[in-house]
């Protein structure tokens, strides 16, 4: 690690860390963790740091889905530490408060033990969300699996909780309407998908949404674009990759972290993630490594 | 051919509305795979009258006929090279993405629901043959779906009252044939990609058009995603068609530019096999990265805005 924080791109910039969700004492750790190495910095900051970077790299810790232990064990623990974080949230996820789909599976291989083929993650992240909705209605039905949505780390915090946490100064930022592939959608649904999860954090929060995550991590240049058009400064993927001044603001990429990792772990990603080593966790393995040169070849940069 | 047929849609139409749903014949050749019958069911939730009329073999020629008359359309060379494409490469590769295709479609599901809904298939020869004309002929349809199979003749497109209608697997007329998909990656083709619902005439996949669209481009895409995704929304298309014709609308023509460049591609030969499978299947191929990074859309070139202080400013040019 400490090679890897006096690498070109740790000077130039820092990382975006990815997480779910973490309790009091999994957020302790991470942060202790990261604390040596980085400064942590506030969402409003990230673009200032981009252009213009400091000695020491920065972190900015990213948590996706908007799930209620953020807002009931996280939140209260960053706040503890003094550590500012992005919410990133699946809108109609805390409207309708029904499960997302990856909550669903994961109900179905806790109560079988095992997946049935048809619902593997590699199936169901190549299908538009109808799709993988049908089928998982279907395996529940025939499995008698309900999802407990009382967990907190699997219901969905309240728009009331997201509104708070944005008084007490996190960032809420938009992760699609109920966390589709959005390039498996048609390209208009997956616009529109974008375009109204972001109106829709801006309303319910009442402040400009600033920040799009997509979910699952696929995306096109086309996609990103329309985010910023909607009113994203920053657009978030999961390029497992240090973030600096070479990224544009519509693809930064962001390496995750969960739980399990202990400080081992997490320094030895940071390491890795400096030489573009990590494997997307979206599906798509080290395709992420051909992205920069492709981007410039179709001239979408900034 | 639609002017001719739209005078008997009047009639059609009284007909469905007042005494009968529309009746419509889905052709295919074997067992329906997990395309086919994501396409069926999808035509039998139409709430239309539906058959089935499957053919044994894909054509009338046998395997003598078909090398002369590949050898005449591609040359001793053309000919060897798809002969050996087909069997070191296509075959297996085939195999392999009808499992996965089976997997995406949900083939176990699809299977179940073949079985549960009662269609018995009437079993024909060949598509072109006698017998196939004749059951269709007896069944009387509004509208044929050719599901699978091979190029139909006159004799047996004609047979519809309203159209016959197919999904081709490419964006057409641009590009006209056989694995229009797989022809896109090899050949850097992105707008090639994409499918096609249009009615069947005399030519290869030259009918009207009456939809066509392209799926998106990511990284990490294959021929199979593309394929599939493509699928899904023809078929989406393909049931609006049949409910326009059903509430008796003629549907409108698709539109495409009058003159057009349009492309014939066959099958694959060796070269092109290997030239797809050094692509990783598309997975490594530049069509599937240009595309998944260009950002202008048909009317408008966009020039990414550079950082300013703290927000991004995107300008038209």
């Amino acid at each position: 690690m400490a090679i890897a924080s006096r690498s070109d791109r740790a000077k130039r910039g820092g990382v975006i860390i990815n997480e779910h969700v973490l309790t009091a004492s999994e957020t302790r750790r991470h942060v202790d963790a990261l604390g040596r190495w980085f400064d942590f910095i506030h969402h409003d900051e990230l673009l200032d740091r981009l252009a213009r970077p400091k000695a020491r790299p920065f972190c900015l810790l990213t948590f996706d889905d908007g799930k209620r232990s953020f807002a009931t064990e996280t939140a209260p623990e960053l706040e503890r530490l003094g550590v500012p974080a992005v919410i990133y949230v699946a809108t109609q996820f805390l409207t309708d408060r029904t499960a997302l789909w990856f909550d669903r599976r994961t109900a179905i291989r806790r109560a079988l033990g095992y997946l049935p083929p048809e619902i593997e993650r590699e199936v169901l992240i190549r299908l538009p969300l109808a799709s993988i909705n049908e089928r998982l209605d279907r395996a529940c039905d025939k499995y008698k699996v309900t999802v407990d949505m009382e967990d907190d780390d699997v219901g969905p915090m309240s728009w009331d909780e997201a509104r708070d946490l944005a008084r007490r100064g996190f960032t809420i930022g938009a992760h699609s309407l109920r966390h589709a592939v959005l390039t498996c959608e048609t390209e208009a649904s997956a616009l529109s998908d974008i375009e109204q999860s972001i109106a829709e954090v801006s309303s319910e929060i009442g402040t400009p949404c600033k920040s799009f995550a997509f979910p699952n991590g696929n995306y096109t240049a086309r996609l990103a674009r329309r985010a910023l058009e909607a009113g994203a400064n920053t657009v978030m993927t999961t390029d497992p990759m240090w973030a600096d001044n070479s990224f544009p603001p519509w693809r930064l990429p962001r390496v995750s972290l969960n739980g399990a990792h202990n400080r081992g772990a997490i320094e030895l990603k940071m390491s890795l993630a400096t030489g573009r080593w990590l494997v997307n966790p979206n599906g798509t393995g080290r395709l992420y490594r051909k992205s920069s040169h492709a981007c410039e070849a179709a001239g979408a940069k900034w | 051919m639609p002017d001719t047929r739209s005078n008997d849609l009047a009639d059609n139409a009284k007909q469905i509305n007042g005494e009968r749903r529309l009746k419509v014949v889905a052709l295919l050749v074997g067992d329906p795979q997990a395309t086919e019958l994501w396409t069926l069911k999808n035509l039998a939730a139409t709430e239309c009258e539906l058959h089935v009329v499957r053919a044994l073999k894909a054509s009338g020629l046998s395997t003598a006929e078909r090398l002369k008359r590949l050898a005449r359309q591609h040359g001793v060379v053309g000919l060897v090279s798809r002969l050996m494409g087909s069997k070191l490469i296509a075959t297996r590769q085939a195999r392999k993405e009808l499992r996965q295709l089976d997997l995406l479609f949900g083939g176990e599901e699809l299977r179940g629901w073949w079985i549960a809904s009662g269609i018995k298939p009437i079993d024909a020869t060949h598509l072109n043959h006698a017998d196939a004309r004749s059951a269709i002929a007896k069944l009387q349809p509004d509208v044929i779906v050719r599901v699978t199979g091979g190029v139909l003749g006159r004799g047996t497109f004609s047979l519809a009252r309203t159209a016959t209608l197919n999904i081709h697997h490419g964006v057409a007329p641009r590009i006209r044939g056989m694995c229009s998909i797989q022809w896109g990656i090899i050949e850097g083709r992105s707008d090639w990609i994409g499918s096609t619902v249009h009615e069947i005439d005399d030519g290869i996949d030259t009918g009207r058009v009456l939809w066509r669209g392209r799926p998106q481009l990511a990284p990490g895409d294959t021929g199979t995603t593309l394929f599939f995704r493509a699928h899904l929304e023809a078929v989406e298309q393909l049931v609006r068609v049949i409910r326009e014709y059903a509430a008796g609308k003629t549907p409108e023509s698709w539109p495409c530019e009058d003159r057009e460049q349009s492309d014939y591609r066959s099958a694959v030969g060796l070269g092109g096999w290997l030239r797809y499978l050094y692509l990783g299947a598309g997975m490594r191929a530049p069509v599937i990265f240009e595309r998944a990074w260009r950002v202008e859309d048909e009317n408008t070139e966009l020039n990414w805005g550079r950082l300013d202080g703290d927000r991004v400013e995107i300008r038209s040019s």
